[in-house]
């Protein structure tokens, strides 16, 4: 299988600044009339979760690279991302629990909605474990 | 991340410095807010109209912020698209009170 050439690539160390620095690198390449902007808006909205949790969670935080990937196949926009943290824990991606938002103020919830946003705006998420890393990947129609 | 504020009307006015709040400057975000809270009780309204991204630890941090506030609620003004995607997706546009931009947040003379 001939996977298209990529029409983003970049490795960075998983950091929150460089996956801010990132963002706004895809958001520049691809914030053009030549795709649908919000395509784009939740494409960068997705990587942005799946990032600072590779960040936050993945124990790599300082250390580890980050790998991503921006192809377009058909009227879709492909996203893929690598990591060499940990293993993600699989049930990640069978969904997420709504974020309570009609709690008294004092029990809102303060996180845990990251995975929730990926699995409002994807539905073909996939992950796989392979050679040390954790292989994301995702696509949006465009 | 600093982040202004002014009183208008006795309501204080927070304008975050640059585009982002996101897990990059999340810590800072919070920490402004909480220094900046102090000895205020009345209205509180973040101008959000030169935020373009709010990732969902900047969403956590916004709901840390309105925990501060006890009964009252964070108001938020000129939310864009892409902010305002994120908050109906996670229903937390029904948690926050949202105007257009400052002027009509100040002319509601309530914040509901």
């Amino acid at each position: 299988m001939n996977a298209p050439a990529p029409l983003f690539a970049a490795e960075f160390p998983a950091t929150a600044m460089e996956v801010r620095a990132q963002l706004v690198r895809v958001e520049a390449a691809f914030g053009s009339d030549r795709y649908d902007g919000d395509a784009v808006s939740d494409m960068l909205i997705v990587l942005a979760e799946l990032l600072n949790n590779v960040v936050e969670h993945a124990g790599v935080s300082g250390s580890g690279r980050i790998r991503i990937a921006v192809s377009q196949a058909d009227d879709r926009l492909r996203v893929e991302a690598s990591d060499d943290g940990g293993a993600l824990p699989p049930s990640l991606l069978a969904g997420a629990p709504a974020p309570v938002f009609d709690a008294p103020v004092e029990d809102l919830p303060e996180g845990g909605f990251g995975w929730f946003i990926i699995h409002s705006l994807v539905d073909d998420m996939t992950y796989e474990r392979e050679g040390g890393r954790n292989h994301l990947s995702f696509s949006l129609a465009a | 991340m600093k982040v202004e504020h002014t009183d208008r009307d006795g309501t204080r006015v927070f304008v975050p410095e640059g585009v982002r709040i996101d897990a990059a400057c999340v810590v800072d975000f919070k920490e402004a807010l909480r220094a900046g809270l102090s000895s205020h009780d009345g209205r509180v309204l973040i101008d959000m109209a030169r935020i373009e991204f709010l990732d969902s630890s900047g969403l956590g941090a916004l709901v840390a912020v309105m925990k501060l506030l006890g009964d009252r609620p964070l108001e938020l003004a000129g939310v864009g698209p892409t902010v305002g995607r994120v908050l109906s997706l996670t229903r937390m546009d029904q948690v926050f009170v949202l105007h257009r931009d400052v002027a009509a947040a100040l002319d509601a003379r309530t914040a509901a």
